[in-house]
């Protein structure tokens, strides 16, 4: 049995760590860099005393065993872990354990934050919220256990969702600016989800905080930028399709323009949840013309994000590192007062040039 | 007339291909060499998919100068297609048709005669390689292009589309479209007239034969 726990631990639980580096990285950055201990203890006791809270905090966790759950799924439909679907094989017992140990260590970020949350929980007495947590974390891995399993016994059965994608993709013809969300569709929605998520999240914070008073509008502006550097892992996933999936289209008859335009338009498809959020959250108190600059300034930042992709390949961790560093100059520049449209054309015209020169020059090789 | 001049090819501080000056005239070639030893980097390099050092000139169309116009004219089919596992056959014929100005008469007639109707409307996901190659081969020859380059179109498709390939190959030959051909497989040369063999070897390509 320990040659299975090795092999189980090496495919599906350091490959998940490794992958997902950028993600642990930013995530860290944030909740060890950016919040203080302070912030994070009332944050957990606020979550014991309010159950909307605490099911917002469910939410998150439950989108994080959405992320395992899917790098688990694409693990076992990839050519060189396909050996794995003979656990079928392994007695149900051992099987299960298996699974759940896979489960319990790509949990086990979910599992120590609430592990804390329930201590604190036991220490101020707040039993219906600890019985709470600890409940979801036993429900969260019963459901991952039992699906895993389940999809080891019915390997590469399509869900729903593709089901329904796959019917209609047949009855029209797709622009070459919407494959990428075809792609998103078929295998990167919980990732798209959790961005989203946590992007829409930011703005609607933002917004609530400036109508308190006290907050002028670069603290928008910073959330603005935040939320244009998110989508660092989609922009990353979108140049991965275009060159690798699409890569025989660098022989179609595209001019550089063109294709830039068609890039463009991607991205802003990929913004318009961010964009109808902060249109619908700011709209009473920020000018039409101030929200258009702020579409556009995120936009740009995907932009040139894209843009950069082309000067070297790099490595999804490494990109995500000089991104988060990229945000600190976004963050002095909002703070001394530059306007948004003003950082939004110098982003565009920067991503034009990087875009132009390099994009022939480029070769996808990491 | 395909003109290739000062053309290098770096992976790296590895040189792959270095070619001084090159002429090939209109017609077929086959371009022949060892598994690694650059030919699949040759075609891509003429296809514009990847970067390299010096000047390809198509009749007087530089990739470099001219880079749509002359994508236009030349065309290439991957040894090893790969395609976004949800978009299907029709999808890709039709993107790669109208980017290539195909008439629909002629994306309708590669499907029938690549014998590709039954997986049309499927997505690329649920191919097998012989329908992944087909479909690579009916994009190879959408448009009106000047030069085809078809690296390896022999393999993992069955006898008929095999002849068809050939018969292709003959009917565009016909209206003076050019063929760059790699395969390790020989060719029928009753079938097929292959005008020159060149080798690719020692990270450059010489003329071996003509026939």
């Amino acid at each position: 049995m320990k040659a299975v726990y090795t092999v189980l631990f090496k495919t599906l639980v350091a490959q998940f760590y490794r992958k997902n580096a950028g993600f642990f990285f930013v995530l860290l950055a944030l909740a060890a860099g950016v919040m203080r201990d302070q912030e994070h203890y009332y944050l957990m006791m606020a979550a014991l005393h309010s159950y909307a809270l605490l099911g917002y905090m469910t939410l998150l966790w439950s989108l994080y065993l959405l992320k395992t759950l899917s790098f688990t799924f694409q693990s076992l439909a990839e050519k060189p872990n396909q050996f794995l679907y003979e656990l079928r094989l392994y007695p149900a017992q051992q099987r299960v354990a298996g699974l759940a140990v896979v489960h319990g260590l790509q949990f086990l970020p979910v599992i120590l934050y609430a592990g804390i949350m329930i201590t604190l929980g036991l220490i101020h007495q707040r039993w219906a919220h600890v019985l709470l947590c600890i409940l979801f974390l036993l429900l969260a891995m019963a459901v991952a256990v039992s699906v895993c399993d389940r999809r080891l016994h019915f390997p590469g059965k399509e869900n729903w969702l593709l089901r329904l994608t796959t019917a209609m993709s047949g009855r029209f013809r797709k622009p070459r600016f919407s494959l990428f969300l075809f792609k998103i569709v078929h295998s990167h929605k919980v990732l798209f989800l959790l961005t989203k998520l946590t992007t829409c999240f930011l703005i609607i914070l933002a917004a609530k905080l400036y109508r308190m008073g006290g907050y002028d509008e670069r603290l928008p502006g910073v959330v603005l930028a935040v939320v244009g550097l998110a989508e660092v892992v989609l922009v990353y996933y979108f140049h991965h399709f275009e060159n690798v999936s699409l890569s025989f289209q660098k022989n179609l008859p595209f001019s550089l323009p063109a294709r830039l335009l068609s890039f463009t338009l991607t991205l802003a498809l990929l913004l318009l949840p961010e964009a109808a959020v902060l249109v619908r959250h700011c709209y009473a108190f920020f000018s039409p013309l101030w929200l258009l600059s702020g579409i556009g300034f995120m936009l740009s930042i995907a932009l040139l994000l894209y843009s950069c992709l082309y000067i070297k390949a790099l490595v999804i961790e490494i990109f995500i590192r000089r991104v988060f560093f990229g945000w600190l100059i976004y963050f002095l520049a909002v703070m001394f007062g530059v306007p948004l449209w003003a950082m939004m054309v110098l982003n565009v015209v920067v991503a034009f040039f990087i875009f132009i020169q390099y994009h022939d020059r480029f070769e996808y090789s990491l | 007339m395909l003109t290739i001049r000062q053309f290098q090819k770096y992976y790296g501080s590895q040189r792959i291909l270095d070619i001084a000056e090159l002429t090939l005239p209109p017609g077929i070639h086959w371009i022949k060499g060892k598994n690694g030893s650059g030919k699949t980097t040759f075609f891509k390099s003429l296809a514009g998919l990847i970067p390299f050092a010096g000047e390809v000139t198509l009749d007087g169309l530089s990739l470099k100068d001219d880079p749509v116009a002359y994508r236009m004219r030349v065309n290439y089919g991957e040894a090893e297609p790969l395609y976004p596992e949800f978009l299907t056959a029709h999808d890709l014929i039709h993107f790669v048709g109208k980017a290539k100005k195909a008439s629909l008469q002629q994306r309708n007639d590669l499907v029938v005669r690549l014998q590709m109707q039954d997986f049309l409307h499927n997505p690329c996901g649920t191919y097998s390689s012989g329908m992944l190659k087909k479909l690579s081969l009916a994009l190879a020859f959408l448009g009106a292009p000047q030069m085809i380059m078809l690296d390896e179109p022999l393999i993992t498709i069955d006898d008929q589309a095999v002849a068809c390939v050939y018969e292709l190959i003959r009917q565009y030959r016909a209206q003076d479209v050019t063929f760059l051909l790699s395969s390790h497989q020989d060719f029928d040369f009753g079938v097929l007239p292959v005008d020159t063999t060149f080798l690719v070897q020692d990270q450059t390509l010489t003329q071996k034969s003509t026939h």
